[in-house]
């Protein structure tokens, strides 16, 4: 299984609920997948992807859908890892590679890696000319360059292939590619001044609030107030706050109506003001406190962090200062109950549940650490450190067998990682794999691990192996570094 | 004072240049020339920078076109910033004086002058505090500011006894006559509650430190000073209704939006609604910014705004707005409907395309080829310093931006064929135009962070065998105004081959675009016209007066009647 899929289905085991027992196989499982997903439920999407992904860890076709399914969770890094996956693997079927390099061509424009995307998509296009929403999805990027006319040429396109294709059946809704081609087009002829494509291109488009919004922009710039007033009322009818459409429905309303939207549009503003000023008063008192607990006023911070969440009482992030550094000034009551509620406002923190997890591995309670930092883990795959601390869980439990895959993960993530090789090292050890163990014992020394317990650790290996000389030249080792001043290893329990 | 021929004689010699232009791009022959060097400007701006990402840093700074010396010809002040606690600047850095030396030369006259503020500058108005008939200077710092009066030559420090040193980090600034009393008043911009003790961390991406959002500091209100005519100045700012706490003031210009005789005044604010204060005529301001539309963007939302002038684009008369915003956002031209509320017509006008990756700064109308209509000029400049590690599309340092208005207020990019000047990027701020040469064309200075002023000299501009026109030049003087004329509103008529007659309005004006001042005289495109038909000028005071047949290709001195 490949290591992007491997830590892709932590998620995808942990993170989603898990569905009913069932015997469902690969394409069982692929199917439920796409039908969750098709209904707008990736977290049910990801639990099938973990079985068909346990049932062939290597299917292109499983890793394509994962890739949707980050997309549909907004998790764009992941997304661009499951699709490269399938893009850059060599002898994989055409149709999955341009569906690969559509994916990531999406993945990259929603971070913003537009030049990439761009790319990717001509890449599509020279391959499968006809490949659905490809040129909408350039024109979208033009757009974003300001390369007006060009977005507005690929939207046509678009509009063109799709027409070809006949995705539309008649009286059936509009193919959602087409209607964002002709979305597409309505906006970027309206940024480019062209009022009579963007009217023509917007009459195409199914009703969104965007499209009314554009629509009545244009009917307003060419005089043609009333019906723009209508659009732009629709508009509110959808999203009673739209900042554009209460500004616009402003400029060509009259009396009584233009007095409302102005009115409102200065309440939604004054709020947004109050919310800024709130948010920098907070922070203030954030970075204060940050500087009392450095100097080890810990009380002080507290105070600080207490006047912050009396302002705001739902900022996650004061929840979880005052969570740290209560954790670090020894009160871990008091840390615990703010950790929980962060947890209570944010049940997707990632680094809240890894926190407590921590809170609880440190009082004893094994199973409750457990399950927070396996939470912690599924919420934030690619964090090495997460994996490490849930590996000294599962070993604390006494699951070797888990902790070595935890251990293992943590390192994929981060090769160059001392720590994690040492506890691997520890971990292969106690599981019998002495062999292994020795040599992640090695690496851990390579890469600069200063706690003598590894040339111990190394020496009991060793003699499990029979390799004698070996194990009294590294137990030679340990007790000269434990005599020396300042050989003992650093408390690192310190969690940020 | 000198003055140039007009480049044709025989107006027959003039179309028939112009014919054989017909086939050739509009604008093809004139050009832009960077003569920086040859001219002896050896500005180079200091921002401190010492890695920590102090907001200050990026911000500064402008630059002032004034005749200080009162010889005719325009000289030019700079503001520098100066070194931060860590910064490895070695040398004292400080604003400098450039005395034009005609032919195209400028000398460093600074120390002669009486200045050399080692501030850390920002920016700078100049205007006739006093009509004695010499130009005053006032510059903005981060820190008090600092008022200096012209003494035929010679300025004095008289900030503490004016009382307009406000310590406040002040951007730009401009001078008005508010209660048209016949002196000019003084209205600063302020910007943030920024201090290099709250100097916060912020990042783009994580290990990445950047200069920060304006959003992670709060808006410190603006002041408005009025000239009590002794020297003195009285903050008016609260009495006036204009010191509304959330602003982030970074650009102002002084305009009459109602045509009322009364100076109203626009603020861009940084990610804050803008502020169009509209002149009561009793010492009080009516804060029109949401109702008259030009708060915003056309989507309802607060947008960068930088730099900010005032023109007639599209020749009703009217006095549109220009804001210079932030990449992914727009500059947005405001049009004047004439009822106190204004078309954002951005789009419609050709500007929602260029300049969409840019960062736009120093802003001005200018009619660069004299055809008669204002053209518009930009420079832009990134904030962030390090945009490129985490914007694939973006840069630092980017290209000028030269708009060409096609006589009905639609604009289009036409700088690349203007020569390197609007190829070659720079981190643009400031933005100063004026007729340095006295040859009838726009030249303009560019003030760059950390980094070089450069003077560009229009080549062109006059000639209509290179696609120029004809022009006219005003310098007004004030008698029951003040002595510059500030805010008085300048009207020419001039007929087209066709008979087709054209007006054209302008504002005086001393201050706008971003930190800087313009050439305080008026200056107009003519085309293929030789004179003006009619100059009609509404003074500050109230004085009408109509003057028919002025020659073009010239500078006229007029002078406002007594009674």
């Amino acid at each position: 299984m490949s290591p992007v899929a491997s830590i892709l289905l932590l998620f995808a085991a942990l993170a989603a609920a898990p569905p009913e027992p069932s015997t469902a196989g690969f394409e069982e499982s692929i199917r439920l997948a796409e039908e969750a997903l098709g209904q707008a439920d990736p977290a049910t999407s990801l639990s099938w992807l973990d079985r068909a992904l346990r049932a062939q860890p290597d299917s292109p076709r499983a890793m394509l859908l994962l890739g949707r399914t980050f997309m549909a969770l907004g998790r764009r890094e992941d997304a661009l890892a499951a699709f490269d996956s399938v893009a850059a693997r060599e002898g994989a079927e055409e149709r999955a590679q341009v569906d690969a390099l559509y994916g990531k061509a999406e993945a990259l424009a929603g971070l913003e890696r537009n030049l990439e995307a761009e790319e990717m998509l001509k890449r599509v296009l020279a391959a499968a000319p006809e490949h659905r929403g490809v040129h909408a999805d350039l024109g979208r990027i033009y757009v974003a360059f300001g390369r007006l006319d060009e977005a507005m040429r690929e939207f046509r396109a678009e509009i063109a292939a799709q027409k070809r294709a006949g995705t539309t059946a008649p009286g059936a809704p509009m193919d959602t590619v087409l209607a964002s081609a002709w979305e597409g087009l309505g906006i970027a002829a309206w940024r480019a001044g062209d009022n009579a494509t963007a009217l023509d291109a917007l009459s195409h488009a199914p009703d969104t609030a965007e499209v009314l919004y554009h629509r009545g922009l244009a009917l307003a710039r060419d005089g043609r107030n009333e019906e723009a007033a209508r659009m732009l009322r629709a508009v509110l009818v959808e999203e009673p706050d739209h900042r554009g459409a209460l500004q616009n429905l402003a400029r060509v309303a009259r009396g009584q109506e233009r007095a409302d939207a102005l009115s409102r549009f200065q309440t939604l503003y004054a709020q947004d003001v109050a919310r800024n000023t709130l948010r920098i008063r907070v922070r203030e008192l954030r970075t204060r406190a940050e500087q009392k607990a450095q100097a080890q006023d810990y009380a002080g911070a507290d105070a600080l962090l207490l006047q912050a969440a009396a302002l705001a009482p739902d900022d996650v992030d004061v929840k979880m200062d005052l969570g740290r550094w209560r954790y670090r000034s020894g009160d871990r009551r008091g840390s615990e109950a703010m950790l929980r509620e962060a947890i209570a406002l944010d049940p997707m923190h990632a680094d809240a549940h890894h926190l407590l997890g921590r809170l609880f591995g440190e009082q004893g309670d094994s199973a409750g650490s457990i399950i927070e930092l396996e939470r912690a883990v599924g919420l934030a795959p690619m964090n090495a450190g997460y994996h490490l601390q849930l590996a000294n869980a599962y070993m604390r439990a006494g699951k070797v067998e888990d902790g070595v895959r935890e251990l293992k993960l943590a390192q994929r993530l981060d090769p160059d990682d001392a720590r994690t090789c040492y506890n691997l090292g520890l971990a292969l050890a106690q599981s019998g794999d002495l062999a292994a163990a020795a040599a992640q014992l090695d690496e851990a020394v390579r890469l600069g691990f200063a706690d003598p317990r590894v040339h111990q650790a190394l020496a009991r290996v060793h003699q499990g192996l029979g390799n004698m000389e070996r194990s009294m030249k590294e137990q030679t080792i340990y007790e000269r570094l434990v005599a020396q001043e300042g050989a003992a290893p650093k408390n690192d329990g310190v969690p940020r | 004072m000198k003055i140039r021929a007009p480049r044709c004689v025989e107006p027959m010699a003039c179309l028939l240049a112009a014919a054989a232009l017909a086939a050739a791009p509009a604008h093809a022959g004139i050009t832009f020339t960077d003569v920086t060097k040859e001219a002896g400007i050896d500005f180079v701006h200091v921002n401190g920078a010492s890695g920590e990402k102090n907001y200050i840093e990026t911000m500064g700074s402008g630059a002032c076109w004034l005749d200080y010396d009162g010889d005719g010809d325009i000289d030019l002040y700079v503001v520098n910033s100066s070194e931060l606690p860590g910064s490895k600047v070695t040398g004292v850095a400080t604003d400098v004086l450039y005395r034009n030396e005609g032919k195209g030369r400028f000398a460093d006259a600074t120390a002669a002058a009486g200045l050399g503020d080692h501030a850390y500058g920002m920016g700078c108005v100049a205007g006739d505090i006093d009509n004695d008939g010499d130009p005053d200077l006032f510059v903005t710092n981060f820190g008090p500011d600092v008022l200096y009066r012209n003494d035929g030559g010679k300025f004095v420090d008289v900030t503490a006894a004016s009382g307009t040193g406000d310590p406040r980090w002040s951007a730009s600034a401009a001078f008005g006559d508010i209660d048209n009393d016949a002196d000019l008043d003084l209205y600063v911009t302020n910007y943030i509650d920024f201090t290099l003790d709250n100097n916060k961390y912020c990042s783009e991406r994580p290990g990445l430190r950047s200069y920060c959002h304006p959003d992670e500091y709060n808006g410190v209100p603006d002041a408005l000073f009025r000239n009590k005519g002794n020297g003195l100045f009285e903050d008016v700012s609260a009495a006036a209704g204009i010191a509304d706490p959330v602003g982030k003031g970074l650009g102002v210009v002084f305009t009459d939006v109602n045509q009322d005789g009364w100076q109203d005044i626009y603020v861009a604010n940084d990610k804050t609604i803008n502020f169009l204060y509209v002149n009561r005529g009793n010492g009080t301001f009516a804060d029109v910014s949401v109702s008259s539309g030009t708060g915003f963007s056309e989507s309802g939302l607060p947008q960068a705004g930088m730099g900010t002038d005032a023109a007639d684009v599209n020749g009703d008369g009217r006095m549109d707005l220009i804001v210079t915003n932030l990449d992914y956002e727009t500059n947005e031209l405001y049009l004047n409907n004439g009822d106190l509320t204004f078309t954002d017509a951005t789009f419609a006008a050709g500007l929602g395309e260029p300049g969409y990756l840019h960062v736009g700064f120093g802003v001005d109308f200018l009619d660069f080829d004299n055809d008669g209509d204002k053209d518009l000029l930009v420079v832009n400049g990134h904030i962030l310093d390090n945009v490129e590690q985490f914007r694939d599309q973006l840069t630092y340092a980017q290209p000028r931006s030269m708009l060409a208005n096609d006589g009905n207020g639609k604009f289009k990019e036409v700088g690349p064929s203007l020569g390197k000047t609007f190829v070659r990027p720079a981190v643009g701020r400031g933005l100063a135009v004026g007729d340095y040469d006295d040859d009838g064309d726009l030249d303009f200075l560019a003030v760059n962070c950390n980094s070089r002023a450069e003077l560009f000299r229009n080549d062109g501009g006059n000639d209509p065998s290179r696609g120029g026109g004809n022009w006219l030049m005003l310098k007004l003087e004030g008698t029951r105004s003040n002595h510059d004329g500030v805010g008085a509103r300048v009207r020419v008529l001039t007929k087209g081959a066709d008979g087709k007659e054209h007006w054209q309005t302008e504002e005086a004006r001393a201050g706008s675009s971003y930190l800087s001042s313009n050439d305080p005289r008026l200056h107009f495109g003519l085309g293929g016209a030789m004179r003006a038909e009619v100059i009609e000028i509404r003074w500050p005071s109230g004085t009408f007066q109509r003057i028919e047949g002025v020659e073009g290709n010239r500078l006229h001195r007029l002078k406002e009647p007594s009674n």
